[in-house]
This record gives structure tokens, C-alpha cells and sequence, in this order.
């Protein structure tokens, strides 16, 4: 706490270091670094562009980076959030009270957001002791509330890094259904995942996988996630390392087994807890409310016709080895006979905001009828030694977007399998103009 | 009207970013190169999310969560070797502030493990709690605290004085 720390022999220096680390800070200037607002843009499009490709693999991912934010302050109530130390007065940008970073202030019942709650951590706490072995625990922040908390747990063979977080997904169950969805083991692979459904009409997933998908450092991620028929998720994550991203491990596996990790998310013991979480405004916030004009959503493309589509649509004597997808998203790993390729699409409706993003360089044409047309290739981002990434990106003006990559691999994260694609970048092209994918149903 | 996601997240980002990269400037103890591809990463990290912000609670405070990630995960992909201080401020301001000092405490930082700087500048130029420092490092409150005493004896060790008389006058 930090009013322990007025007894910190160190306190009087902190008191001194402030003003010079702002001095210093201040020190660096942004004037003529536009590249890094242009650049971050660039990189967050690209982001944003991986992580619709990986749709199938990407429900793990995304329900991270939510847990995420979650563990960022948003649901967390720390007890004394507002008992800030003071050593150093907040710096200011170009002399101007700048309140925005100013750290997140705790939200109170009157700044919960829909769908959140205040919880004491100290209850789920104890129905996670409750509901494991013995062994030894630390949580962190327990007098405080919230939805989500993370601790250590230690059964004498090692500490290892463990968290459980409620929340509701969305107005219903579907909301949530891609986080009890096993991932494509071609985007993330795994050493095991199930899925039940339960007699009340609940979904289970218990995966038992890595923290990073391409394995590049050793730490498991085990995780079991339930969620209600009412929307609610009971997300459950365990490591066999003390902590998250980087930690050394600390044993051979996380400590709890599949089958205790689904007792943990199925203890009866969540439901009052559940219920305490309030449900979504069943009408979208009013259009145009303060400084916020309302986007309109673009069309989304649901269902089998991607999949369909691609199929269809593919070169002859492709042989199809492996396919998979969903929605906006689908792909196929296809064999010509000289080794595996993953050829993957997406169809996308509303992406002409970001155009200049997609387009502005690199080899573009535009056809005749106003559509773009960008070809590239480039490495592998998966991790696969000596990976090749050709795609070919096309746009509507209207900003109806087909982009068609292939791979020299059946998984990205896998070596190369030959030299190239079993498409040429001719074939990428027409398999992208192809006029059959502006006929998938889209809503 | 509407508003694009790209001309949304422009309006933060032009907002930001100065006190991302005088952060960034700060953890990476005065590498304007890594700072600037910090900054970027984490500019990427925040547009991917935006639009799924409304979960974050208070989205200038999560960018500086995430930059400090990021800074840490890029610590982590380097060699254990030790990182040769970078280039100084290319720009000194004329605000009475001591260059000499400002270079001592780059040198002062860059002599602490990532961890421990990256606890610094959150507690003492982010203004973060232990508890929300704690958070943001997915780490312990007694961690932030050791990490917190260890890092301000050795940077009093090497500053000691200078800082004394800095904020005294």
C-alpha cells in the first residue's frame, strides 16, 4: 500500500527523482516524428489484418487480449486506487492539464460499465481454493473487486501462474461461442482440446496448449472456459510457469489436470457470482451521443460460403488436404503433388476507411472498374523457416475486399515444403477477381 | 456520417503519442530508435483493439500498459548481453534542466535491468500506484516493491547529490 511506504527510507529520494525524470522524459521531442502516428497506424492495420486471417485460430488470442484489458485496471478495482503515491505530479503535454493519463480511476457502482460488477476478489478467491487441490496460494489484490483474478499457485512442485475471470461475453450465448471453440490446430497448435455440452444447455472447452502458438518458448497454457446459455463465461488459465510472456518454467506441466480445471469453471459455486453481472442495454447506445457519430456497420458474411467458395474457385488438379474456416474467413492446404500449401481468403465488406492503409504502396493496379488490385510477397510471420507469403489483394471502391494468400507450407508455423505456392501469383490474382464472391450471402 | 475506425483512432493517437515516446525514451533509457518502434508497436497493439476499447476502461492508460509489455517482451527477445546506452536527445530544451543530470540518469536507468526501469518509470513518471504498477507488469505488489527499493538505492547510489540539489532549486 502506498501509505506503508512513508516509512521507506527511499521515500525522500522518490520525493527528488520525480522532477528529474520528467526533466528528462520532457527532454524528447516528437516534433518532427510524424512516421511514428503514420507508422503505428500501418503496423496496427497489418495487426488487424493477421488477426482476420486467423480467424479460426484467433478465439484463444482474443479472448487473451480481453482478459487482458480486464487485468488492465477496467473490471480490477484495486482497494486504494485513488491512494495514489504522489511523489511526482503528473506530467503535462506542452504545458496543458492533460487528464486523459491520468491512471484509470476505480470504477464505482456509478461507473460500472454494462455488463460488469463488482465482486470481492476474495470470494472467487476462495471458491477457486475451494475447488483444487491443496496447495499453497497467493492472490493478488484480494481486498479489492472486480471480475478477474490472478494468482500463484504451489503444489510443492513449482509455482506456476494461474487466472480465472468472469464476464459476460454479450447479449447471449453466441457472443461467446468462438471461446469454447477448439482453434484450428493449423493456426494453434495444441497437445489436446475438448468440448462438451452440458445438460443445461452450457459449453465447455477445455484446451490444454501453449502460451504461444508457434511454441517459441516452452510455457503450456491450460485453460478451461464454460459459458452459460445466459452468455456468461467462466474463463479458467493456468501455466506452468509463475508467470505470464517470458517467465522461466517452472515445471514439467501446469498443475491442475484437464479434468480439475473443468471442475474449477463448473463449480455451482460461480452461479451467484454470475448472477451478480449484469446484463447488456438490450438497444445499441443512441446514435450520434456526445462527440461519437454512430458507424454503421458493414455487411458480415456468416456460414460455409467462403469455404464453399473457395473450393469452387481454386485451379484444377489442386488436391484438397486439409480445409477450414468460418464467416468472413476460410482456407485449404492443397497438394499439387510437389508438398503441402496453405491457400487462405478473406471477404471482407466495408473496408474502403482504410484503402490508403491497404494500398498506398507496394505493386497496385487499378482495374478499369475502379478496383485495386495489390500483389505481394513477402516471408512468413508465422515462425516457418523459409516461409513464403504471396497474396493478392483486391478492393471494390465501394470497399468490398477479397484477399487470397498462399503459403509454401501447410501451417505457417511450419518449414517450408517447397520452393513455392502451388498457386502462381497470376492464379492468386484471378482466384481474387473471381465474380462468385460477391455472391456469398452476406447480412 | 460515418466516422472511419482509422480517423477515430488518428484522434487518440495524435494525442498520445508524444507521452508514448517520452515514455518509451525513458524505459529504453534514451534509444530514440527503440523508442520510436515501441511507440509504433504499441500504436499497432491499440488500432487492432480499437473499436473493442469500450472494454478498457481508460484507453491512454492501457496504451502505456502496453508499450511497458512491449518494451519488456522486446527485453526479453534480446540477448542477456548488455544494451549500449543510444543515441541522447537530439533536442535540449531550454528550460533550466541540467543536460548533465538528464545523462546521468539515462545512464543511471540503462544500468538497471528492464524490469526495474520499467517499474520506475510507472511508479515515478506514470504516477501508477504499487497496486496498478503491479497490474500492468502482471507481477505482485510486493514484486513492485522490492523491484521499487532495489531500483531507487542503486539510482540514489549514482545520482545521489545531483538529484538532492536539482529538486531543490
Amino acid at each position: 500500500m502506498p501509505q506503508h511506504e512513508h516509512h521507506d527510507p527511499e521515500n525522500g529520494f522518490a520525493d527528488e527523482l520525480g522532477p528529474v525524470l520528467r526533466a528528462a522524459g520532457e527532454s524528447f521531442a516528437v516534433d518532427g516524428r510524424p512516421e511514428l502516428v503514420s507508422g503505428g497506424l500501418a503496423r496496427g492495420r497489418r495487426r488487424l489484418f493477421r488477426r482476420r486471417l486467423a480467424v479460426t485460430g484467433g478465439a484463444l488470442a482474443l479472448a487473451a487480449i480481453g482478459v487482458g484489458g480486464v487485468y488492465a485496471g477496467s473490471v480490477v478495482t484495486p482497494p486504494d486506487a485513488s491512494d495514489k503515491a504522489s511523489a511526482a505530479a503528473a506530467p503535462q503535454d506542452g504545458g496543458k492539464p492533460d487528464v486523459s493519463r491520468t491512471p484509470a480511476p476505480a470504477p464505482t457502482a456509478g461507473t460500472l460499465k454494462p455488463g460488469e460488477a463488482e465482486i470481492p476478489l476474495s470470494r472467487i478467491a476462495d471458491i477457486v481454493k475451494a475447488n483444487t487441490p491443496a496447495g499453497k496460494w497467493s492472490f493478488d489484490g484480494l481486498d479489492g473487486t472486480g471480475q478477474a483474478l490472478s494468482g500463484i499457485y504451489d503444489d510443492g512442485r513449482g509455482e506456476a501462474a494461474f487466472g480465472i475471470s468472469l464476464s459476460r461475453a454479450g447479449r447471449d450465448a453466441e457472443a461467446g461461442a468462438d471461446q469454447v471453440t477448439c482453434p484450428d490446430p493449423v493456426y494453434v497448435p495444441h497437445d489436446a482440446c475438448t468440448t462438451e455440452r452440458l445438460s443445461d444447455g452450457s459449453r465447455l472447452m477445455v484446451f490444454q496448449g501453449y502460451e504461444y502458438p508457434d511454441k517459441r518458448e516452452a510455457t503450456k497454457n491450460w485453460r478451461a472456459v464454460l459459458l452459460t446459455q445466459d452468455g456468461l463465461l467462466v474463463d479458467a488459465s493456468e501455466y506452468n510457469a509463475p508467470a505470464e510472456k517470458g517467465a522461466e518454467i517452472s515445471r514439467e506441466d501446469p498443475p491442475f489436470n484437464a479434468n480439475q480445471l473443468r471442475g474449477i469453471v463448473l463449480a455451482r459455486a460461480w452461479r451467484p457470482l454470475l448472477a451478480q453481472i449484469p446484463p447488456l442495454p438490450t438497444a445499441p447506445a443512441a446514435p450520434g451521443g456526445p462527440g461519437k457519430p454512430l458507424r454503421t456497420p458493414p455487411p458480415q458474411i456468416t456460414g460455409n460460403g467462403v469455404a464453399a467458395t473457395l473450393r469452387a474457385v481454386l485451379p484444377k488438379g489442386l488436391r484438397v488436404v486439409g480445409k477450414g474456416g468460418g464467416g468472413e474467413f476460410a482456407y485449404v492446404v492443397v497438394d499439387d503433388g510437389k508438398g503441402k500449401s496453405l491457400v487462405q481468403v478473406n471477404v471482407q465488406y466495408g473496408m474502403d476507411d482504410v484503402a490508403d492503409q491497404l494500398y498506398g504502396s507496394g505493386d497496385v493496379t487499378t482495374l478499369p472498374d475502379g478496383r485495386l488490385v495489390k500483389l505481394s510477397r513477402q516471408p512468413g510471420e508465422k515462425g516457418g523457416a523459409g516461409v513464403v507469403w504471396w497474396s493478392a489483394d483486391t478492393m471494390t471502391p465501394d470497399g468490398f475486399r477479397v484477399v487470397v494468400s498462399a503459403f509454401n507450407t501447410g501451417a505457417q508455423q511450419d518449414a517450408a515444403t517447397r520452393a513455392e505456392p502451388a498457386l502462381t501469383m497470376k492464379q492468386l490474382k484471378a482466384v481474387a477477381l473471381d465474380p462468385r464472391w460477391t455472391k456469398i450471402p452476406a447480412k | 456520417m460515418r466516422t472511419s475506425r482509422a480517423d477515430e483512432f488518428l484522434e487518440f493517437a495524435s494525442a498520445r503519442t508524444g507521452q508514448l515516446f517520452r515514455s518509451a525514451c525513458l524505459l529504453t533509457s534514451g534509444d530514440v530508435h527503440l523508442a520510436e518502434d515501441l511507440t509504433q508497436e504499441t500504436l499497432g497493439k491499440m488500432y487492432a483493439l480499437w473499436g473493442r476499447t469500450s472494454r478498457i476502461g481508460n484507453p491512454a492508460a492501457y496504451a502505456q500498459t502496453v508499450l511497458v509489455r512491449t518494451f519488456l517482451s522486446h527485453q526479453r527477445r534480446r540477448s542477456a548481453t548488455e544494451r549500449p546506452l543510444g543515441e541522447l536527445p537530439d533536442h535540449t530544451p531550454d528550460d533550466g534542466s541540467d543536460p548533465l543530470l538528464r545523462i546521468a540518469l539515462l545512464d543511471a536507468l540503462a544500468a538497471l535491468p528492464p524490469k526495474d526501469r520499467a517499474v520506475v518509470v510507472l511508479r515515478y513518471w506514470e504516477d501508477r500506484s504499487v497496486e496498478e504498477t503491479a497490474d500492468a507488469l502482471h507481477t505482485s505488489s510486493a514484486a513492485v516493491r522490492t523491484r521499487t527499493s532495489r531500483a531507487l538505492g542503486k539510482l540514489r547510489q549514482r545520482l545521489g547529490g545531483s538529484v538532492a540539489e536539482f529538486a531543490g532549486r
